[in-house]
């Protein structure tokens, strides 16, 4: 069995974190452009365009967590074939309890959208 | 290509064969110690063994340490008592910025990354780390600029404005003279060196482990040396360019923190603790490492959840980056975006958690062996839950815009890293001590040292909490008498001496060890499991050893005889020089064997003119300053010129039937690697200046061009990113050029490329420059401005690159089987024209895009 590329499976044990990074950048690079440079008072779907579009970001970063999450419980995504047996568990493992981190994390960063007024 | 003689045999515990043939051929292991011995007499400046090199740089650690810490005596001496005259305002001022620029920059990083240097080849069984005389650079470099930074105490000339130098205090309004030109020259450079070493430390980490040490089977302190260096390489470059661009501001006038000019000071503290946060858990991680490493030795038992350890290691490292504006919640900033930073901020308390609960469980399950690392262990435990505590407490908003910039964040802040990580190098020292020098320092003594700064330290800084809530800001030279907070600061200046008392009895203990002193240690003195308790000399271990689990010293009870003996991988110095095995980074197989080099003036010298070269900066000799920077480019280029040696030997036996090469191009090469690596550290930095082009637009826009008036044609955006698309095609034309061996068309190719870039950026500087673009002006023109100037840096350094490239050519030193300088320039050829690109379209399109 032919070892597996060192950033394919890296990034793939990384993966849930990193989405938490891009989450979190986002939610901030959002919230202070907004409040920045948006119109005063503009609205998306009936919530203030920060919240919506912070809310927005929360749900998609989670769906995607999710899905490595599925993935690397079912044993597939670039983390299942690393060549010997030990790493390929040991990377798994580490995905599906990163994923989970990541989740309860993108989560607890994205709650505040819906209890804290956008730009206050 | 990795060749096999035979079947390679990947497991050996349980009486099979071990990799190499026992008994060894005589003579090898003398050959071995002739290759690895150190230069003597004033030639040992020149050595670059890690041991050797590891050693220095934690002694001069420990020293910069020393002089932080009297300087800490001094503050804590005048606010003794109230309305004390001790020291004036002025003196104060440098006193309290030294000392936590010293603590901060010259001591927690540098030691962490010098106990790094020093231990992990042989946690990892490798020779060396895989560039030594980059770590020997990086050394020197930290060592004379240290050096000089103190020495500004002497002049009066120390900076002042805090070791966060917010501006405008610090802007050449404010704080006239060069004392803010020492900080921000001083430690900028000195940065350089730390990521230098997180280079060394990440390619070390993950390609010189030994063979069957895969991934889950990578030691807790590699781990957190990973993730310390990994975040070094992100974090840094935005101090880098933080203080690049206040140095310009200072110098130029470029207004990028001037609110009047479109600049702002919110900016400094974004990129500021956009690093500084982080850099606490670079402090810490590693110290955290260390931990996990001494509790299993200590409670005689593997770490409970060794996983969940490496899963919060890696966690703390990304999180830790999601907290910086928890330092700017006193600032005005949308309430929305401070609960997204005060929700990170206690999201990070889970896995520093998740850690402590693992050691208390693993102390908890063993038995103990109550040895001077454990007293530090448990004091660690004590004092740096604590500071936990109180970083909730202050991670809260409501109570930080109570607590800001009171001597409660003091007391937080010390309790954090003093019990974060002091508690733990010194843990440290005591239990690895015997690995230096082979004597055990002192049982008794340590106690002592222990105790006396445990009780120093809580004495000392518990009272801050409550003289912070009664009040007292801290950076005050003194107070009136009568606000209630005369005995609070009297008890804390009594903690500070019995602290003090306590690193004194540790220091005289080191050098009466150092000098010959204290017990003799056998090979294992705490029956530790890891591969750094193996018996060792300067070539490390006699034989590499195959790993075949976390505590291989516990599962494999004959290794250190097998090691000793020359049973395990490359017994000796196959190709007559220094040399070590490249592993796969997942799997841990051999793919190739590195040579290493040896001893040289160039890294020395390198290091002594690169400081001279920012010391004649710092004191404005501007034209003078050319000597020495030339001069260390030199001594670079002197070192490296030896390096690129092709496969100069047919492919090597290291046991365990793994024939490798010796020599090996493209991405599998460790010197690839650490161009990639470096290409992170230029990314980020380049990505601080685009996060610095967007921060002013939003604060600023006013001072934009709008809707295209004001900025060059799009005919400019047009030719430039021809230009350096041309040079792109041009480096790619050479590499196929130079896997043909065709060397006229490879010179041709580097020579167009450079042509292209410097024609690219005088093209881009000519277009900004006719619009009338001054960078004075506003704080559009300033960072306009900025964008172009760094690209013209790379041109400048891709000017060196390819001149030393053709040089190489010329002299019949590259080829297609030797290569891997011309990789590199490749590398950063790619990378210097796709930013160039990326600038252009940032500064061409945004303004005519933006809203």
């Amino acid at each position: 069995m032919s070892g597996r590329s060192f950033p394919v499976t890296f990034g793939a044990m990384l993966a849930p974190f990193l989405i938490w990074a891009g989450h979190f950048g986002l939610v901030y690079a959002i919230n202070g452009a907004v409040c920045a440079r948006s119109p005063e008072g503009a609205m998306l779907f009936g919530y203030p365009l920060s919240v919506a579009l912070v809310a927005a970001a929360t749900v998609l970063a989670m769906a995607w967590v999710a899905v490595l999450l599925v993935m690397a419980l079912r044993g597939s995504g670039p983390a299942g074939h690393v060549a010997s047996a030990d790493p390929r568990r040991f990377a798994r493992w580490f995905v599906v309890a990163g994923a989970g981190s990541a989740l309860v994390a993108i989560l607890w960063v994205g709650l505040p959208a819906l209890l804290v007024p956008a730009c206050g | 290509m990795t060749l096999r003689t035979d079947e390679p045999r990947d497991e050996f515990p349980g009486g099979r064969p071990t990799p190499s043939p026992i008994p060894r051929p005589p003579g090898e292991e003398e050959e071995l110690r002739r290759l690895w011995r150190l230069p003597q007499g004033i030639a040992r400046v020149t050595a670059v063994n890690n041991s050797q090199v590891g050693v220095w740089y934690i002694g001069t650690a420990l020293l910069f340490f020393l002089i932080s810490g009297v300087l800490a005596l001094a503050i804590r001496l005048q606010l003794a008592v109230p309305g004390n005259d001790l020291l004036d305002h002025g003196t104060y001022n440098q006193f309290f910025t030294v000392h936590g620029t010293g603590m901060m920059f010259l001591f927690a990083v540098p030691i962490v990354e010098a106990i790094g240097v020093f231990l992990l080849p042989s946690m990892l069984a490798a020779r060396d780390l895989p560039f030594p005389r980059l770590s020997a650079f990086a050394f020197w470099a930290y060592f004379f600029g240290g050096i000089f930074f103190f020495c500004s105490l002497i002049f009066d000339a120390a900076p002042d404005g805090g070791w966060f130098m917010y501006p405008p205090l610090t802007s050449y309004e404010h704080s006239p003279g060069i004392n803010t030109d020492f900080w921000l020259l001083g430690i900028g450079f000195i940065e350089i060196s730390a990521i230098a070493g997180a280079i060394e430390i990440v390619i070390g980490i993950l390609r010189t482990r030994p063979p069957g040490m895969t991934l889950d089977k990578l030691p807790i302190y590699a781990w957190s040396m990973l993730v310390m260096a990994g975040m070094i390489i992100f974090a840094f470059p935005a101090v880098i360019v933080a203080t690049a661009l206040l140095e310009i501001e200072r110098a130029f006038h470029w207004p990028f923190f001037i609110a009047e000019r479109g600049g702002d000071p919110l900016l400094w503290q974004h990129l500021f603790w956009f690093f500084g946060h982080p850099e606490v858990y670079i402090i810490f991680l590693p110290a955290a490492g260390l931990v996990s490493m001494m509790v299993p030795t200590l409670a005689r038992r593997p770490l409970v959840g060794h996983d969940w350890v490496v899963l919060a290691l890696v966690g703390t490292g990304f999180f830790s980056f999601g907290l910086w504006v928890h330092h700017m919640f006193a600032t005005g900033i949308p309430s929305l975006s401070l609960s997204f930073f005060s929700a990170a901020s206690m999201a990070v308390a889970v896995p520093s958690g998740i850690q402590v609960f693992a050691w208390i469980a693993t102390l908890g399950a063993g038995r103990v062996q109550w040895t001077v690392a454990t007293h530090f262990l448990f004091g660690f435990l004590f004092i740096f839950v604590l500071g936990g505590l109180t970083g909730v407490m202050v991670a809260v908003v409501p109570f930080d815009w109570q607590a800001h910039d009171s001597y409660f964040v003091v007391a937080h802040l010390h309790y954090v890293l003093i019990g974060g990580m002091v508690f733990p190098v010194f843990a440290g020292l005591y239990h690895w001590w015997p690995t230096l020098n082979g004597r055990l320092l002192s049982e008794r003594l340590g106690r002592w040292a222990f105790w006396l700064m445990f009780i120093g330290f809580n004495v000392a800084f518990f009272p801050m909490h409550i003289s912070g809530l009664l009040g007292m800001p801290r950076r005050v030279y003194t107070y009136p008498g009568d606000l209630g907070w005369n005995l609070l600061n009297m008890i804390s200046t009594v903690g500070s001496f019995v602290l003090a008392l306590g690193v004194l009895l540790v220091l005289i203990d080191i050098a009466r060890s150092t000098f010959g002193g204290g017990q003799k240690a056998p090979d294992n003195p705490w029956n530790a499991g890891t591969l750094e308790w193996l018996p060792n000399e300067l070539y490390a271990t006699r034989s590499i050893p195959h790993v075949t689990g976390l505590y291989p010293l516990w599962e494999q009870p004959d290794l250190p005889r097998e090691v000793r003996e020359g049973a395990h991988y490359l017994p000796g110095a196959p190709t007559g020089r220094r040399e070590t095995i490249v592993t796969s980074p997942i799997e841990a197989k051999p793919q190739y064997l590195m040579p290493l080099p040896g001893p040289h003036w160039g890294p020395f010298l390198a290091g002594l003119f690169t400081a001279v070269h920012f010391m004649c900066l710092t004191v404005q000799w501007y034209y003078p300053s050319l000597v020495p920077a030339v001069l260390a480019i030199a001594m670079v280029i002197w070192w490296l010129w030896g390096l690129d040696t092709g496969a100069d030997h047919p492919p090597q036996d290291v046991g365990g039937g793994w024939r490798v090469p010796v020599y090996i191009q493209g991405p599998k090469n460790h010197s690839w690697w650490g161009m990639v690596v470096l290409l992170l550290v230029d990314g980020t930095a380049f990505a601080c200046l685009i996060f610095t082009y967007l921060f002013l637009w939003t604060v600023s826009p006013d001072v934009w061009p709008a809707g295209g008036g004001g900025l060059p044609g799009l005919p400019w955006l047009a030719g430039g990113l021809a230009l350096w698309g041309l040079s792109a095609l041009a480096i790619g034309w050479a590499r196929r050029a130079v896997d043909r061996n065709r060397h006229g068309h490879v010179r041709i190719g580097l020579i167009l490329a450079w042509a292209a870039m410097v024609v690219g950026i005088l093209l881009d500087a000519n277009a900004q420059i006719g619009t009338g673009l001054v960078a004075a002006a506003s704080a559009y023109g300033a960072i306009a401005s900025m964008l172009v100037a760094w690209q013209a840096f790379h041109v400048a350094v891709m000017t060196l690159m390819l001149g030393y490239t053709l040089a190489r050519s010329a002299a019949g030193l590259l080829h297609a089987e030797r290569r891997v300088t011309f990789d590199n320039t490749l590398l950063m050829g790619w990378y210097s024209a796709a930013q160039g690109s990326i600038a252009l379209l940032l500064l061409h399109l945004f303004p005519r895009l933006a809203i």
